[in-house]
């Protein structure tokens, strides 16, 4: 929708308005004899804050360091709306079954809401004690902890080690705890507020919390119900094509299929128009935990035919036309809001050419992606992520991007030194590399990327040009250039250099390019 | 005409009572088809020329002429939005007439007031359920018209569009409520839906 009032976009998430389509003007009859009329509040949703799923670790509940920039888009929205309630919403990809996604995304809401009310004992006795299936915090989610907060610990592995327990030392002596060296609960749930302040503060760096007054169920039911919920699997924003499921269904495509996704898996907040206030027992949905016969009674009609029914070559897409959803009351609540309705991440995984022909991972590297060429084109800055990829929200598939990347210290050509080149630099923030000569710049062409099971070699001959292997437009090369890109392309993935597109080579470009 | 109803109708033709006109057998199609609070633009309601009524009274002795008036009321339900009643509450109803009362719900969320036929306009503010509702008198249709069964949706809480063509929200709508009234949803309505419909929302 043109009309939606997009208040950010960014990497980190989104944060928007909603146009009110609604009206409060009812039609009423008179009353001769015992006729009246019925008149309820339509339940509105004013605004709304994505929270994406590389802000959590990947298949688990545990909030990711970077998720402050999420939390200080979200904190900006609460306050700019201050009477509007919220209630959280999560959502899992349509991987797995209905049951256990259900809880799974219950628990990313609810511990987006354990943040925001600082509520330590959910955290701790919710999620941290009480795994569900691979979401299990453990060792793992301490560490990232102390780490993120500058208890340097080294390696993040999960097991406890002798660099781990001095880091809890160092913790407790500076937080006048009992010093031992162990995580426990009374060290956790310091450093569960400590991570949470971090997280979540406003822009003066003030940590900023909610109570449950500001839940649109309030704190009437003490498990959240209303509060926060998962829906599981039943409303995906994206349904892959026969296509797509074919290629993904294979084992080897299974990273490619969870990036692919990703816009599936995503916690929304939603803020209701002001002074909504609910019953949690007239409430729909289930509580975060419970199991999830209570959204099968408010599915569609059709709503699973809704939430599975795939075209053959083309995806749906939720924002294109609108019957992606299984849950008749979530519809209701997301159909017009720009968080659904408008969303699609962009990702690339950006890499280089190493040393010894290995690819390296362009990992925590700046970026600026512009969307089209005009001088209102929308911008967007970010950081690629440890695998060197890059996620940006895209509303046009038909849009030009320029990209423009970070690479300094990467660059082929020595560059010249100085001697305050000598310390190590921190990469650069913000516009300060723009202005230098230290990016490259690409154009990406969205959308004509051709599936790699077309006849030919053109789709493997894109991927390759993707890939790094041969100069210009793929469409354009000739044989010498065919052969040279799919000849280096081979020797350096350990394929017979045979200069065909065989099956193993094509294996090989699928995983090699992620799709 | 749209947010016409026999009692106004029979106010604006002279006729106190509505059941003058009602009940007469010219109307008796119509008041078989509708009811009385309730038409629809191109119903046809007879309206015969007004008689004079000649009482022929004796000259010695004071009488007064009692003419009887029904009560023309506006009866509400008011829910929170979360259907639950908005009971024991208290709010302001005022009128287009420039009338304003101070209204309390009972302990089921009801509001009875007398109006008069004229009555087009009104507003129900409601402070503690942030209840801030415009309402055209008279203009709800019979519930076999779509614009009938979306305004009653609306009215119901459920967000059913404005316009002919938003039948997706309109579809939304019937199987909201179809669930909740314990009818298998289909997003179509048929017949256990309209009575439903008119039980549910009263008329």
């Amino acid at each position: 929708m043109s009309d939606n009032l997009f208040l950010d976009v960014s990497v980190d998430g989104i944060i928007a308005g909603h146009v009110d389509r609604t009206s409060r003007v009812k039609l009423i009859a008179t009353a001769t004899e015992d006729e009246f009329n019925t008149l309820e509040p339509l339940l509105t949703t004013v605004a709304c804050a994505l929270v994406p799923d590389h802000q959590f670790e990947f298949e688990s509940s545990f909030i990711k360091p970077q998720a402050k920039g999420s939390f200080q888009q979200l904190v900006r929205l609460l306050k700019s709306k201050q009477d509007c309630p919220i209630s959280i919403f999560g959502h899992a990809d349509p991987v797995g079954n209905d049951a256990f996604n259900k809880k799974l995304s219950g628990r990313r809401a609810m511990a987006v809401a354990a943040v925001l009310t600082r509520d330590i004992d959910l955290w701790e006795k919710k999620l941290f004690k009480n795994k569900h299936g691979n979401d299990d915090w453990g060792l793992r989610s301490i560490q990232l902890m102390l780490d993120h907060l500058g208890f340097s610990l080294g390696d993040i592995s999960g097991l406890m080690n002798e660099e781990t327990k001095e880091a809890v030392d160092v913790f407790q002596t500076q937080q006048g705890l009992d010093v031992d060296g162990d995580p426990g609960p009374i060290t956790r749930a310091r450093l569960f507020e400590l991570y949470m302040d971090d997280l979540c503060h406003d822009k003066s760096g003030k940590p900023y919390r909610i109570g449950l007054d500001r839940f649109i169920a309030q704190g009437a039911d003490d498990q959240g119900k209303g509060n926060y919920q998962g829906c599981g699997e039943a409303n995906p924003v994206l349904i892959f094509s026969e296509q797509e499921q074919d290629f993904y269904k294979q084992d080897e495509n299974r990273d490619a299929r969870n990036e692919a996704n990703a816009p599936n898996r995503r916690v929304i907040v939603y803020l209701f128009r002001e002074g909504t206030r609910v019953d949690p027992n007239a409430w729909p949905c289930p509580r975060a935990l419970d199991k999830d016969s209570g959204c099968k009674k408010r599915f569609w009609s059709n709503g699973n035919e809704r939430r599975s029914r795939r075209e053959t070559e083309d995806q749906r897409n939720f924002q294109d036309t609108h019957d992606t959803f299984a849950c008749r009351f979530y519809h209701g609540l997301a159909r017009f809001s720009p968080c659904e309705a408008g969303q699609k991440l962009w990702s690339l995984k950006l890499q280089v050419d190493g040393p010894n022909g290995d690819k390296l991972a362009l990992a925590n590297r700046n970026f600026v992606l512009v969307a089209g060429d005009t001088a209102t084109a929308p911008t967007y800055r970010g950081i690629t992520d440890e695998m060197g990829i890059l996620r940006a929200p895209v509303f046009s598939e038909s849009v030009t991007l320029t990209l423009k990347l970070d690479v300094s210290g990467y660059l082929f050509d020595e560059p010249e030194r100085n001697e305050e080149d000598d310390q190590e630099d921190e990469t650069p923030a913000g516009e300060e590399w723009e202005g230098e000569d230290k990016f490259w710049s690409f154009t990406l062409e969205a959308g004509d990327l051709l599936p790699l099971e077309e006849p030919g070699y053109l789709p493997a001959l894109q991927r390759l040009f993707n890939l790094g292997y041969g100069e210009g437009d793929p469409t354009q090369w000739d044989d010498r250039m065919t052969q040279h890109a799919i000849k280096s392309f081979q020797r350096s993935n350990g394929i017979d250099d045979s200069g065909g597109v065989t099956a193993e080579t094509r294996d090989a470009i699928k995983k090699a390019h992620g799709s | 005409m749209q947010g016409d109803h026999v009692s106004q109708i029979a106010a604006k033709e002279g006729f106190g009572d509505y059941l003058r006109l009602w009940n007469l057998p010219e109307n008796e199609a119509l008041s078989k088809l509708r009811n009385p609070n309730v038409l629809f633009p191109g119903d046809k309601l007879f309206v015969p020329e007004l008689e004079s009524k000649v009482e022929s009274v004796p000259s010695d002795s004071r009488h007064r002429f009692l003419r009887f008036l029904p009560k023309l009321k506006l009866n509400l339900y008011i829910r929170n939005v979360d259907g639950e009643p908005a009971a024991d509450t208290e709010g302001v109803l005022s009128l287009d007439t420039g009338e304003s009362f101070r209204v309390i719900t009972d302990d089921k969320g009801f509001i009875e007031q007398d109006i008069a036929p004229i009555v087009k306009k009104a507003r129900l503010a409601i402070n503690e359920f942030d209840i801030d509702f415009e309402m055209r008198i008279g203009d709800l249709d019979p519930v076999q018209e779509t614009s009938g069964v979306r305004a009653r949706l609306n009215n119901l809480g459920y967000f059913s569009g404005y316009d002919s063509d938003e039948t997706e929200q309109l579809t939304w709508a019937i199987e909201e409520f179809q669930m909740e009234s314990g009818i298998t949803p289909t997003g179509a309505m048929d017949a256990a839906t309209e009575s439903k419909l008119v039980e549910v929302h009263g008329v």
